[in-house]
């Protein structure tokens, strides 16, 4: 791995996190990424499907580049990789520095359970008394104190949580590998002063605290005795009263302040005085306790606070740049008047419940099953907007997921219904489904088609029908109708907040937040915050579906990556050693096998003479050794010695845990001179695991006969490992961007901004694209400036060079070596090599002959408004009525998408005219508002300003007349649902929403071998996972002709599609992954249909020299084309017939 | 189908909701209404003359200012607020539906209602039964006298009027005292049992305001104030209001 001095800090290690912590790694910078709970993935580690594949997926996130620097299973599961340090259980405690030179200090919660010692036997579970809520499971299940924070990771050690642990010592007695070490002898040491007037509370907390939490606990009675108190005895912490006579607990609380300004103190409070408690916060509290006091609370919150003081901080280090991947937090119900009774009907779920409801590692097992009782699901309600779009819970925005993942839950819903044979009544109310991402309108109509049933209407309250056993909801449809249904369950689409501990984080950053308590970012970019090299990535500033959030996370991996840049952090470095491995491929295998012996499991009943016998009946075995700990240490340098001393060039470990050695294998390779790929670690303890367990069942394979077997499949296996050198690719560290609007010049400045050369090219003479025509945004910022700042910014680049008035008329290549042929406005044609190409070809507003357009000069598109407002040719104060008209020609076939942009600019329009002419009469003819994040926030104002919505459907859309001299008298007529009558106005101007079209010529996308989507759009390689990346690599798309977006989200991907362009641009040569497909040339008879089968376009016919070639760095090992070839030609390097065949005789001998 | 086009070119909306606007604090947030029908789910009156809140709020903002003003409909909305308890915008439907009520020339309002409020009129009582303060605190004074007879533990309980000096003034609706005196009995205890210090007073103890119902804003400032003015005069602290 190419490793390049610079160094970044990824906080949360969510999907987000994960994103711009690989962009990062792949391009070569170091990365430590920490993560607040026990294990990375996020909320994604409790979603099993994702729409629209109703699968997950996340694996096609994992590295492309250089794919054997990193793990490559399920992401789910872990991620390994060569520069990522990954910190579980760690938060940041203080930053100091500049960009580019962060030194910042960590804290991580101890885990009394070794991780290198647990072997996730299980019986510290059985033993210990201690049960609390499954957080992984929503809490629809319990757990013990010491649990798997999540089923399946790896490594999954246990875990204890301290804050509910009594320390009754259970697992430590049974723990068979003392992997358990409670001992916490500094808590009897931790003095508390609890400060109450009443003596019930002073001597309930006395007894809780010492005998529960194992603290020692002083009391005082009044403000006085606890100052004096302090000034004698040392405290550590102090839980204070607020309401006592005489000096109250705020006036205690500020006098020890003075004496001892880190003195932590918590307040205690009635629930009358909690406003009392918030502002004694301000003044230096740390919390705050309500009365009466719930145990189950109090004692975790007191231990919390003592483990945060007393680990110690670190470790500590020095990093260029930080991005802050926290995710998000979810509305809780039960904080507002829950009139929908979540918390006390238990059929009443959130969405992240049902998640876990639905999930084979739910509590169910998949099976959809009421909480309350048990019995089958039949009926279930989805109700939207629960904590978003709501000023009772201060929440005036949308948050942005909850209509497409509600849809996708009722959809897998369904399906499940389907296999066990069952029906299933899925019904989502809602009050705008807000369907504005790519093909979500699609998505939606299919689910609809298929039964889902869509409700428009806020359901009032959910009662529980006695009689029925059920659950029932009244709800009012458009026309007024009052229905009452009934369901088996009911989900809340419950929306987001900001993560837990924001505030805290931003303040130890220096960020600000936006109103509703999320980071802030600048002007035109989704990431950027006011302190440079600290960004934000995913849902950390604001709630974002995956594919939102990965393009977003590139982004913010490449402004740190800038930031990092600039501050001489991409240097690489030059004393890095490269490894030689001795050319192995004409020796016979010479196969050194050790044997770990540290595992009873292992040991028991294996009898060495007669395994190293049997293995060596392989001539391929020149030794076999047994080693004691060869995870040690110890161990270890014993291995390295005997390799060194027998010098074989094939080597197998059976020891356990495969994943603990790729590190150390590859300093092996480095010291020895043999490759790490002739080298192999087989688990031979997990499997016998059930064997050495007393109660195994009869009939178990004895241990012996397991281990004999998995060694002499891996010795099979080894023996046949072709030892040629993994192939590279040479790349031109080079740039094409096709396309010079906003997103083209900001993803070339991105690439140039990093010292590469960027050839940036424009069919027309100007830069800019759409942001020509465009002047304000909804925001108020100013697009004319920042497209004059960002075209100077281009133009006077010295690593872009400029190619207006130009085209791409020819170009073939691959990653890291595509040759593309240019033609400007005089016929001169340039060839240009490059290593990466980005598409950011654009699009513009669609035409349309709908509701009368071209019969009267009074109606316009949205485009022709903008243009006049700003040349002044329009004067709103001229105008008396105006009808805007919203979805024309869209969200049907066959222009069946959102263009995502239209009902913000009908939004910031309205406001524009309403600004110049109040007493204007604004009305919009809309199907849903698609005002969607905290764009909300400008529909609400709308409203405010007396623009009135009127909703449609399309049986019944608005019509438009014109007649008069030239047209000049424009009638709108439609018809008003809630009042149930038609209505009509003269309009002085109507304004038509057409949307986006995309402007992505068929033969540019074949020449550099992308598909385009049926609407014409780049077709993305996934759209979640891979939200830029062309499925072939080394092609990239942003802006508009990947998908409807207004400046910010264009300029995001746009920053996305360069940082992953910046993963093939940082080397000179691209070096492929050890499983790639290959080709027996004697075999092949060029029929080519291995080069149709490939997805990935890495194969190729070269006509010259009549074979079929690959490209080593973009084929992904997936074998299709092995599976297509007739004649075995094509094959998978670790995977060919032969080999496999011998590891099936290995398995069945 | 077949009536005529509400017209949206109108330039003058909603004339009585712009009245009611500038009433209520933040305008009632009238105009931020999204349709979502909430409140008409939630309505115990929607349906009834064809009407919801939802509706009625919206033919208010688009200016359907004699409907809103004539639909008898306002007079089954009870009041009950469960509309503006749900509402994602804080929407005061309640006051819309009062305003309209006041539109109403007096004598065209439900009979019920306004004979309620004049009886309320009529004497200090501020009684919807009409019922003098004298018969108010025989009527008291009679069952309290039966109860420390007859019911053992019960013999100091007390029912003061006019107390001067009680912590709490308590109102009462009229209903009981006149029709059903055995029911005041059950809050007597409740009060003598924690060790309140309470009275009624003689004026102002009809805790009922149909003047508030009818929406005769003058005539339920009057019966409140003539209420609020007594439990000052005997010097208590705090109002109990049990309707």
């Amino acid at each position: 791995m190419q490793t390049k001095i610079g160094k970044a800090l990824v906080i949360g290690a969510g999907i987000s996190g994960i994103r711009a912590a690989l962009d990062l790694a792949e391009f070569g910078y170091g990365v430590t990424l920490i993560e607040r709970s026990p294990h990375i993935g996020g909320i994604l580690s409790q979603l099993d499907y994702q729409f629209p594949t109703d699968r997950c997926g996340m694996c096609k996130m994992l590295p492309l580049v250089e794919r054997d620097a990193g793990s490559q299973f399920c992401l789910r599961k872990g991620l390994f990789h060569d520069n990522i340090d990954i910190k579980l259980s760690t938060e940041l405690a203080s930053v100091e520095g500049e960009p580019g030179d962060f030194k910042v200090t960590l804290r991580q919660e101890p885990n009394p359970v070794d991780a290198a010692r647990c072997i996730g036997c299980g019986k510290c579970v059985d033993v210990c008394p201690v049960t609390v809520a499954d957080e992984f499971n929503a809490g629809l299940t319990t757990r013990k104190a010491i649990y798997l924070p999540v089923p399946h990771t790896i490594p999954n050690p246990y875990r204890i949580d301290t804050a509910a642990c009594t320390q009754c010592g259970a697992c430590q007695e049974v723990c068979p590998t003392e992997a358990i070490r409670l001992v916490d002898e500094g808590r009897k040491d931790f003095n508390i002063l609890v400060v109450d007037d009443e003596l019930i509370v002073r001597d309930s907390l006395k007894e809780w605290l010492e005998e529960e939490g194992g603290f020692h606990v002083s009391m005082a009675e009044s403000g006085q005795e606890a100052l004096q108190h302090l000034k004698t005895e040392t405290c550590h912490l102090m839980l204070l009263d607020i309401k006592m006579p005489g000096m109250d607990g705020v006036e205690v609380l500020e006098k020890a302040k003075e004496l001892f300004p880190d003195l932590p103190v918590v307040m205690m409070t009635a629930y009358a005085t909690v406003e009392t408690a918030v502002e004694a916060m301000k003044i230096g509290a740390r919390d705050y306790l309500i009365k009466p006091f719930d145990t189950d609370a109090l004692i975790p919150k007191v231990i919390q606070i003592y483990q945060t003081l007393s680990t110690p901080p670190g470790p500590e280090l020095e990093v260029g740049a930080i991005v802050m991947s926290g995710g998000t937090s979810y509305y809780n119900p039960a904080d507002g008047k829950d009139t929908y009774s979540y918390g006390s009907l238990p059929d009443v779920v959130t969405s992240l419940e049902f998640e876990r409801l639905f999930s084979g590692t739910g509590p169910n097992g998949g099976q959809l099953l009421r909480p309350s009782d048990g019995r089958p699901i039949r009926r279930i309600a989805w109700l939207q907007c629960v904590g978003s779009r709501d000023m009772q819970s201060n929440a005036d925005f949308c948050s942005n997921i909850c209509c497409m993942y509600a849809i996708k839950e009722a959809n897998v819903a369904r399906e499940r219904a389907a296999r066990a044979g069952t029906e299933l009544e899925t019904s989502i109310y809602y009050m705008d489904m807000r369907t504005f991402g790519k093909s979500f309108q699609r998505y939606r109509d299919r689910s609809e088609a298929s039964g889902v049933a869509f409700k428009r209407g806020r359901v009032h309250s959910v009662e529980p029908d006695l009689q029925a056993n059920d659950l029932q909801l009244r709800w009012a449809d458009i026309d007024g109708n009052v229905a009452v249904d009934h369901v088996d369950l009911v989900v809340l689409s419950v929306g987001q907040r900001p993560a837990e501990g924001t505030q805290a984080l931003t303040e130890t950053l220096g960020i600000g937040l936006n109103p509703w308590g999320f980071p802030q970012t600048e002007p035109f970019s989704l990431t950027r915050t006011e302190r440079d090299g600290i960004v934000a990535a995913g849902s950390f500033a604001g709630l974002k579906d995956i594919s939102e959030s990965v393009t977003q996370a590139s982004a913010a991996a490449l402004a740190a990556s800038t930031t990092i840049h600039n501050a001489g952090g991409s240097i690489g470095l030059k004393d890095q050693p490269e490894a030689i491995y001795a050319d192995v491929s004409r020796e016979t295998p010479r196969i050194l096998v050790t044997v770990c012996t540290c595992s009873e499991a292992v040991t028991q009943g294996v009898d060495q003479k007669a395994l190293t016998h049997h293995l060596k009946s392989d001539p391929a075995v020149d030794r076999v050794e047994f080693l004691d700990g060869t995870c040690t240490a110890e161990g270890w340098d014993k291995l390295v010695a005997l390799v060194k001393q027998h010098r074989p060039n094939r080597l197998l470990i059976g020891a356990c845990l495969p994943y603990v050695y790729a590190r150390k294998l590859k300093a092996l390779g480095t010291e020895v001179g043999l490759d790490p790929r002739l080298m192999e670690v087989v688990d031979i303890r997990t499997p016998v695991f059930q064997a050495a367990r007393e109660d195994a069942p009869e009939g178990t394979e004895p241990s012996a006969v397991t281990v004999q077997r998995l060694l002499a499949m891996a010795v099979a296996r080894l023996r046949r490992i072709s030892p040629a050198p993994v192939a590279t690719v040479p790349v031109f560290q080079q740039t094409l961007v096709v396309g010079g609007g906003i997103a083209g010049m900001t993803a070339a400045l991105a690439i140039a901004d990093h010292g590469f050369t960027v050839d940036l090219v424009e069919k027309d003479k100007a830069l800019g694209g759409n942001l020509q025509w465009l002047s304000k945004t909804i925001d108020g910022q100013d697009i004319r400036a920042f497209l004059e700042d960002t075209r100077n910014r281009v133009t006077g680049h010295p690593q872009i060079n400029l190619h207006l008035d130009t085209r791409v008329i020819a170009a073939f290549g691959q990653a890291g070596t595509f040759y593309s042929t240019l033609e400007d406005g005089d016929g001169n044609a340039v060839q240009v090599n490059h290593g990466a190409t980005i598409l950011a070809t654009g699009g513009h507003e669609a035409a349309t002959t709908a509701y009368g357009f071209g019969t009267s000069p009074r109606i316009v598109t949205q485009q022709n408004l903008e243009a006049q407002l700003h040349d002044g040719t329009l004067d709103p104060t001229q105008l008396h009525t105006v009808a805007m008209i919203q979805c024309v020609d869209s969200r049907e076939e066959p222009r069946n998408y959102c263009s995502r942009v239209c009902c913000s600019t009908s939004l910031k329009h309205a406001q524009a005219l309403k600004a110049a002419n109040p007493s204007l009469r604004i009305v919009v003819f809309y199907r849903d508002m698609m005002s969607y994040g905290f764009m909300e926030s400008y529909f609400t104002e709308a409203r405010k300003s007396g623009i009135t919505f009127i909703p449609y459907t399309l049986d019944r859309r608005p019509a438009v007349a014109a007649d008069g001299t030239d047209g000049d008298r424009v009638t709108v007529s439609g018809y008003e649902p809630i009042i149930g009558q038609p209505v009509e106005m003269t309009a002085d101007l109507v304004v038509l929403a057409t949307g986006i079209v995309p402007e992505l010529p068929g033969e540019l996308a074949d020449a550099y071998g992308v598909a385009r989507d049926e609407d014409n759009f780049f077709q993305e390689a996934e759209s979640k996972w891979r939200p830029v990346d062309a499925l072939k690599e080394g092609v990239f798309a942003c802006g508009i002709c990947q998908a409807p977006r207004n400046i910010h989200e264009s300029i995001a991907t746009a920053e996305a599609a360069a940082e992953r362009a910046l993963r093939i641009l940082g080397r000179e040569r691209l070096p492929s992954g050890t499983i790639v497909a290959r080709i027996h040339e004697s075999l092949c008879s060029l029929c080519e249909r291995c080069v149709e089968a490939c997805p990935y376009g890495a194969r190729s016919l070269d006509p010259e020299n009549e074979r079929i070639v690959v490209n080593p760095a973009m084929c992904q090992g997936c074998g299709a084309c092995a599976a297509t070839c007739p004649n075995n030609a094509a094959y998978i390097e670790g995977f060919d017939a032969e080999q496999l065949m011998d590891v099936i005789d290995a398995a069945l001998n | 189908m077949g009536e005529a086009a509400i017209d949206l070119g109108e330039e003058r909306p909603s004339v009585f909701m712009e009245k009611v606007k500038e009433i209520l604090p933040d305008g009632g947030n009238l105009d931020l209404c999204l349709t979502c029908g909430a409140c008409a789910s939630g309505c115990p009156a929607s349906g009834l003359h064809g009407m919801d809140p939802r509706k009625f709020l919206r033919m208010a903002a688009l200016g359907l200012d004699e409907e809103v003003t004539s639909t008898p409909w306002v007079w089954l909305c009870s009041m009950c607020q469960r509309c503006i308890y749900v509402c994602p915008m804080q929407i005061d439907i309640p006051a819309l539906v009062y305003q309209a009520r006041s539109m109403w020339p007096r004598e065209e309002r439900p009979k019920g209602i306004l004979g309620s409020c004049d009886m309320a009129l009529r004497n200090d009582s501020c009684s919807a039964m009409g019922a003098s303060p004298e018969d108010f605190q025989f009527v008291v004074e009679d069952v309290l006298e039966e109860v420390r007879e007859s019911q053992p533990g019960f013999e100091d309980l007390q029912a003061p009027i006019d107390k001067q000096g009680a912590h709490f003034f308590l109102n009462q609706n009229s209903r009981e005292p006149v029709t059903e005196p055995d029911e005041m009995i059950p809050l007597w205890k409740i009060l003598h049992h924690v060790g309140a210090d309470w009275t009624y007073g003689s004026k102002g103890w009809g805790g009922e305001n149909y003047c508030m119902f009818l929406a005769d804003d003058d005539s339920w400032k009057k019966t409140v104030a003539t209420s609020i003015g007594h439990a000052h005069e005997l010097g208590c602290k705090v109002y109990l209001n049990t309707e």
